[in-house]
């Protein structure tokens, strides 16, 4: 029922795994360690953009972090992301209200929507956003609402 | 089950299994007509049918490369009627004459050549066969939370005719089918089959009569005609890519605007150089999507919209045609909710004006406006003069842009719906800007009286080629604001018992 769901977690983490592994095989120690603070400020700063696109204050980094890392291990998605993050330039450093502004400079163009349209499919289907926000997914399961609270509003005025 | 020889040309070939073609199949074979459906997707049980709507638009999407805004259609068996939400108002009287009504003289805007009283039996017809709430004797669809705020908004501000009439998911079990369970899954398929889908309706009824016979994964590439210009038969691709020559009497189609266009322009020939029925060059053009939009609401006190059917209510004072309201036509304001991804996806904005409100995804209430649009030539389908899909089919292109008429009705509709809200005291709203990646699928072979502005006759009779009809929405000659299903529907029953008359008469 839930696949898509442990797909995205299996993913993010194992993309993160698989850097560190083939940075190793490269041999050299500078080397390695370049390639990882590379590879480290890359994925920082891309889920910076994610956390701004759709900040919730209830996610923790790690969310953001596992999804972005999920799309950078698509190769497809790679020269897009990583030539758009650097076009950012020093974007951890700017102020929240910097950061907004330079994304709203963007957001028509192909970096900020390859971000967002996969972002908001797989952060709104995460199980840590379901539990936040209390949604419960597949109904069928336990019969749906009808008679769990479909029509159980009170808070409206009567006239 | 009844099953036919590629080789026998007596019965009729129906091209689609969604409301056009999956009713004017069973209605055909209701009256004794054989048919072979013949439906590009695959067949789903019950089982196949998950409360989970990425799988479930990877399962019946219709996911092809296609050139332009996005249409939201489904290959599967029983089409779009899958995923629709169920909503069954009829056309009105004025909307039938639109260029009458409406004037719209810069567009390309025609009367329809039949009118409200010569459906309405029809209409009578299809709301018994789809269970249509507030009909014949079913009862009213129950009042869910999304609805009760719709209902109390709506009172506050003035507006009258709110109803939870005209839903196609049973509010009590009927037919075969149980009642509503208010799973909130609709777009993914109804687990349960509360909601009218020709997937098990129709096919099955029609299978039970011993006369249709449906093949899955069955692709049409093009209709074949003599040298009289009559058809003759379709070739098909099926699920192993094998070619095959089904013969037939007369031909429906009914694949939705996209696949009927492209279906038509690819089955050109030297007789038919434009395409197949095109004499008038109409095919493909005045494709009419709806005004469309949402308003969603964060309310004072809990909602959670999406616990329940995801549209159940209405309100319709904004149906008429006023013209002190700057716009020609009218449209109606229907509840809307959704998974929170669904919610997401439906809001153009980013950043905490998106976040507000799955931070508060229970407190949120929500609408969508479907609305009349113009018929535009220009708003047309084509098929790419060298780019092949997956298949080897010529892609489709698909060219829209919105009336000055529906930019100044979007803006109506989404500031009367936020008024809506704002009158129970909403603390965030969010309103459409712009066209949305959601849309109905009318007019790209439109009926008319006159055969040099459209495509088919009265009874969806292609003006070119007699015996070969369309039966989707693609007939419609104006877009009217409702929902279209159940008009597609009630067309298709008309169209079959045109059909089966004329076959007996011996003019088919």
């Amino acid at each position: 029922m839930r696949t898509r769901r442990r797909f995205i977690a299996a993913t993010g983490q194992a993309t993160l795994g698989v850097w560190v592994v083939t940075s190793n095989a490269h041999g050299a120690l500078a080397e390695t360690l370049s390639v990882l603070e590379a590879d480290t400020r890359l994925l920082q700063t891309l889920a910076r953009v994610a956390r701004l696109i759709y900040p919730h204050d209830g996610l923790s980094d790690s969310v953001y972090v596992r999804i972005v890392g999920d799309l950078l291990g698509d190769p497809q998605n790679t020269a897009t992301l990583s030539i758009g993050a650097a076009n950012l330039g020093e974007f951890l450093e700017l102020d929240e209200a910097q950061q907004i502004a330079a994304l709203q400079r963007i957001e028509n163009g192909p970096f900020f929507n390859a971000v967002k349209t996969p972002l908001m499919g797989a952060l709104y289907n995460s199980p840590e956003l379901w539990t936040m926000i209390d949604y419960a997914g597949p109904s069928f399961p336990f019969g749906g609402y009808i008679n769990r609270g479909f029509d159980d509003i009170d808070w409206l005025p009567t006239s | 089950m009844k099953t036919y020889a590629l080789t026998d040309d007596s019965v009729v070939v129906v091209i689609g299994s969604g409301a056009g073609g999956g009713t004017v199949a069973n209605e055909l074979a209701q009256q004794g007509v054989d048919v072979v459906c013949l439906e590009a997707g695959g067949r789903m049980s019950f089982a196949d049918i998950e409360n989970d709507p990425p799988a479930m638009d990877e399962r019946m999407g219709w996911l092809d490369k296609r050139i332009g805004p996005g249409v939201w259609l489904c290959k599967t068996v029983g089409g779009t009627t899958v995923r629709w939400s169920g909503i069954t108002p009829r056309f009105l009287a004025h909307e039938f004459k639109a260029r009458t009504s409406y004037g719209l003289n810069a567009t390309s805007t025609i009367d329809w050549p039949l009118t409200l009283e010569e459906l309405e039996p029809y209409y009578d017809r299809a709301e018994d066969k789809m269970g249509v709430s507030g009909t014949g004797d079913i009862p009213l669809y129950p009042e869910t939370n999304n609805y009760k705020v719709l209902h109390a908004g709506a009172t506050r501000v003035g507006y009258k005719q709110i109803t939870t009439k005209h839903v196609a998911i049973n509010p009590v079990a009927r037919d075969g089918r149980p009642g509503c369970q208010q799973l909130g899954f609709c777009h993914s398929g109804c687990k349960i089959g509360a909601k009218w889908s020709t997937l098990y309706t129709e096919i099955p009824k029609a299978e039970a009569t011993g006369h249709f016979e449906i093949r899955p994964n069955s692709m049409v590439l093009k209709i074949d005609h003599d040298k009289t210009g009559k058809v003759t038969g379709v070739v098909y691709r099926d699920r192993d890519g094998v070619l095959h020559e089904q013969k037939a009497r007369a031909v429906c189609v009914a694949g939705n605007v996209v696949e009927t266009t492209r279906l038509l322009l690819s089955s050109k020939s030297g007789l038919f150089p434009e395409g197949l029925a095109n004499g008038s060059g109409h095919v493909g053009r005045n494709h009419m999507r709806h005004v469309m939009g949402f308003v969603y609401a964060v309310m004072p006190g809990p909602v959670n919209a999406h616990r329940a059917s995801r549209q159940n209510g209405m309100v319709l004072d904004e149906l008429d045609h006023r013209e002190e309201r700057g716009f020609a036509g009218g449209y109606i304001m229907e509840t809307a909710a959704g998974a929170p991804d669904a919610l997401m996806g439906t809001m153009s904005t980013w950043g905490r004006s998106a976040t507000a409100f799955t931070d508060r995804y229970d407190h949120v209430a929500g609408l969508f406006v479907t609305g009349e649009d113009p018929a535009e030539a220009s708003n047309r389908i084509t098929l790419h003069p060298t780019e092949k899909d997956e298949a080897g089919l010529p892609v489709p292109v698909l060219e829209y842009a919105d009336h000055p008429n529906s930019v100044a009705m979007r803006k109506h509709a989404m500031s009367a719906g936020a008024a809506i809200y704002e009158s129970l005291g909403a603390t965030h709203l969010y309103m459409s800007t712009e066209l949305t990646g959601e849309c109905h699928n009318m007019g790209v072979a439109r009926m008319s009286e006159n055969p040099r502005d459209g495509v088919t006759n009265k009874w969806g009779q292609a003006h070119d080629v007699p015996n070969l009809f369309i039966s989707d929405g693609s007939v419609f000659s104006s877009s009217a604001a409702a929902n279209p299903t159940l008009t597609i529907t009630a067309l298709a029953i008309r169209q079959a018992e045109h059909i089966a008359e004329r076959m007996r008469r011996r003019e088919l």
